[in-house]
């Protein structure tokens, strides 16, 4: 006998805790949302690697559970995640918010278990789906609106992945999802590939399909934002480490990732903003670590989405606490928090600080990996513009942002109303910062769970905590840090909309609005003349006809008819006199008729 | 006075007054952390802070005349002073150039510019 084999899909209990919630009262609920994350939890450590919930639908057979090195670590993220999100949503009385976060959360287990590209489509949308909600669901004219241009943005996405997987099933008969390299092909793919990639590269926010980030994540909800800022982007890195890593294009394509999302930060004014415009960023690095495609790069894509999830959520926490605490995320419209809400401060400077990858954080351990195993595949050019991009991060996330939202620039105000933030927020930032402080110091914690074994055997080996790697970053960030104090007057923020790629997609959206309308608009200028100048007169004409008709034949028919009848009576009332001698005078001269017409006609 | 110049935003932001230094009685409000976080933030204290700051970039620089790189990435990264002179015009010649240059140039534009507010 051998051992028993468990799988429990987490997506499963996501999925029936989002159908079951609208049911529960308010306080029962309130347990009964950490249910999931904690199943979730539970079987990323006992769930058993391998194949499992294969079934056959519609002549496919899809594949469920796909477990082994690569999806059980992102598995594990996103548990972990999902539960430190729902403890920080824990004081939400709207269901709807729950519900779509349940959605969103078991789109991303189902995408990251899926065997198949069937199955990576349909909970690819769902996701898609539920993040929607987690915008519009802020119901705000604002986050409505960009909630729309999101969930069109990400159709768009959907319909070149579904594309790329219908011309390949009719290309290699199908939808197992593999690499794209596996089946032997040039190195540069098919069509359906590039149609495929494009599809992942839209969710993985690849400069230019990334400006709906930027547009959409400001304007989530509080809580939906720290769920947002972990799943899409990275379900997206799995997809892409999945099926195309080793793709050169991939690599230079995130080295500009890091460098432009570095740039549009470091001029923002809204918070949750830069942070979005720092998510493109540090998808760069993982993106340029698929495309480089070493088992050192590819460990570090790994292991800086993990990091990347915990100190990203736990920076839109944070930020998410000063807009529910102040009501705006506006850095021209804070200053001078530290002192009212110091511990706020202290957990934004633990995730910023981790961003910025400074020793004894998270993203020390993860970002110095991908750096390194770039230079050593003698990717010069992509390890040193993701070391510009570490100086710009740490300028704009970990001294631009807290300086302007909590240091410098005012005084403190006793008088500025600040709403109180909830234990329960603070239980949830709390949970992110220790894991970023432990996986720093202890980088094992991470580095156990990467795909591929970090031995001497294989040569892939990485060690953060060295005397030149704890100087290098020290230099790198302490210098960056004079930098922006000689150069704090410039880089003031101050109200402005920087213009970005969604100008060309708003441009694409008005032409194909344009193309659409103007048809149309010129078929209806065509039929309303027409319809003047013939339709109008047919109508008259018929309504004329039918005038003369109603009356000349209908009302003839119906009036001669009751006149012949009254004329007819009228008769026959004459003729009913009452008296005996005409009925008899009439029945003589009626027989005589009839008899002479009998002896006239025999 | 032009329409123009009616429809300008008002900033919000406002000028630090000569002395901000926080009034005891709000301090005495504030919790231990934000207590020690305010005094801290005042004005007086930034030459503490900036004495820091350079006190220990000068002690990385020092240290950087000792420790180097085994297996240099870059060529360059061997020598000493590559990292802080990288991380230092990096970090100006980026904020200059998109302070300067692109951001009020090429891509500012008033906050409603399309209409989503």
């Amino acid at each position: 006998m051998g051992t028993t084999e468990l799988f429990v899909h987490p997506a499963l209990a996501f999925i029936a805790a989002a159908l079951i919630l609208p049911f529960l009262p308010k306080g029962p609920r309130k347990v009964f949302l950490l249910l999931p994350p904690l199943i979730a939890i539970y079987t990323t450590f006992h769930n058993t690697p391998g194949t499992h919930l294969t079934i056959n639908w519609l002549g496919q057979t899809l594949t469920l559970g796909r477990l082994d090195a690569l999806s059980s670590i992102f598995v594990q993220v996103f548990a972990v995640i999902s539960l430190a999100g729902l403890i920080f949503a824990l004081h939400i009385n709207d269901p709807a918010q729950h519900i779509a976060a349940m959605f969103y959360v078991a789109g991303s287990f189902g995408v990251v278990l899926a065997g198949d590209y069937l199955t990576v489509f349909i909970f690819w949308e769902m996701m898609a789906v539920g993040s929607t909600f987690l915008v519009l669901l802020n119901r705000t004219r604002e986050s409505i609106r960009a909630s729309f241009r999101y969930f069109l943005f990400h159709i768009f996405g959907g319909l070149f992945l579904l594309a790329g997987l219908i011309l390949r099933y009719r290309a290699l008969g199908t939808f197992e999802f593999t690499t794209a390299l596996s089946f032997g092909l040039p190195f540069e793919g098919s069509t359906y590939d590039w149609l495929i990639l494009i599809g992942f590269c839209v969710n993985a926010a690849v400069v230019p399909f990334h400006a709906w980030l930027p547009d959409a994540y400001p304007r989530g909800t509080v809580t939906g934002s720290v769920f947002m800022c972990a799943f899409t982007t990275k379900t997206a890195v799995y997809v892409l480490m999945r099926g195309f890593y080793g793709w050169d294009i991939l690599a230079g394509a995130g080295a500009i990732m890091a460098v432009y999302g570095v740039l549009y930060a470091s001029m923002e004014n809204n918070t949750r903003r830069i942070l979005s415009y720092h998510i493109v960023s540090q998808v760069g690095y993982m993106v340029a670590g698929i495309g480089v495609g070493t088992a050192m790069t590819l460990n570090g894509a790994a292991a800086h989405a993990y990091a990347h999830i915990l100190y990203k959520g736990l920076l839109f926490m944070t930020t998410g606490a000063v807009l529910y605490s102040t009501g705006t995320t506006k850095l021209d419209e804070l200053g001078g928090l530290a002192g009212r809400l110091p511990w706020v401060m202290l957990l934004y400077m633990i995730a910023a600080l981790s961003i910025s990858g400074f020793p004894i954080f998270n993203g020390f351990i993860s970002k110095t990996m991908t750096i390194a195993g770039a230079a050593e595949a003698h990717q010069t050019w992509i390890a040193l513009g993701l070391e510009l991009a570490a100086v710009g991060t740490f300028i704009s996330v970990g001294l631009k942002l807290p300086y302007f939202t909590f240091w410098g620039g005012k005084p403190l105000d006793m008088k500025r109303e600040l709403k109180p933030i909830p234990v329960n927020m603070y239980a949830g930032m709390a949970i992110l910062a220790t894991f970023c402080i432990a996986q720093g110091l202890y980088p094992d914690l991470l580095y156990r769970y990467l795909p591929f074994p970090m031995t001497e055997a294989n040569k892939n080996i990485f060690i953060p905590w060295t005397i030149w790697n704890v100087l290098q970053a020290l230099m790198l960030l302490g210098f960056s840090g004079a930098a922006f104090y000689l150069m704090k007057d410039v880089i003031t923020p101050h109200k402005a909309l920087n213009l970005d790629f969604d100008w060309f997609y708003r441009l694409a959206g008005h032409g194909g609005m344009a193309l659409l309308f103007k048809p149309c608009a010129w078929f209806d200028n065509i039929w309303t003349t027409v319809y003047q100048t013939v339709g109008l007169k047919l109508i008259n004409f018929s309504a004329h006809f039918t005038t003369f008709f109603d009356r000349w034949i209908i009302d003839g028919l119906v009036d001669n008819t009751a006149y012949s009848v009254g004329g007819t009576g009228r008769v026959l009332a004459i003729l009913q006199s009452g008296r005996l001698q005409q009925y008899l005078a009439l029945m003589v001269i009626f027989i005589t008729i009839v008899m002479a017409l009998v002896w006239y006609l025999c | 006075m032009s329409d123009k110049q009616i429809k300008e935003p008002k900033t919000t932001l406002t000028a630090l007054p000569e002395s901000s230094a926080p009034v005891e009685a709000d301090l005495a409000t504030l919790s231990l952390l934000g207590h020690w976080l305010e005094k801290n933030r005042a004005p007086e204290q930034s030459c503490k802070w900036r004495t820091l700051l350079f006190g220990l970039l000068g002690l990385f620089m020092i240290l950087n005349l000792f420790f180097h790189p085994h297996e240099p990435h870059f060529g360059v990264d061997a020598y000493p002073f590559f990292w802080p002179v990288f991380g230092l015009a990096g970090g100006i010649i980026m904020i200059f150039l998109v302070k300067k240059i692109i951001q009020p140039y090429f891509l500012a534009r008033s906050e409603n510019y399309y209409g989503d507010n």
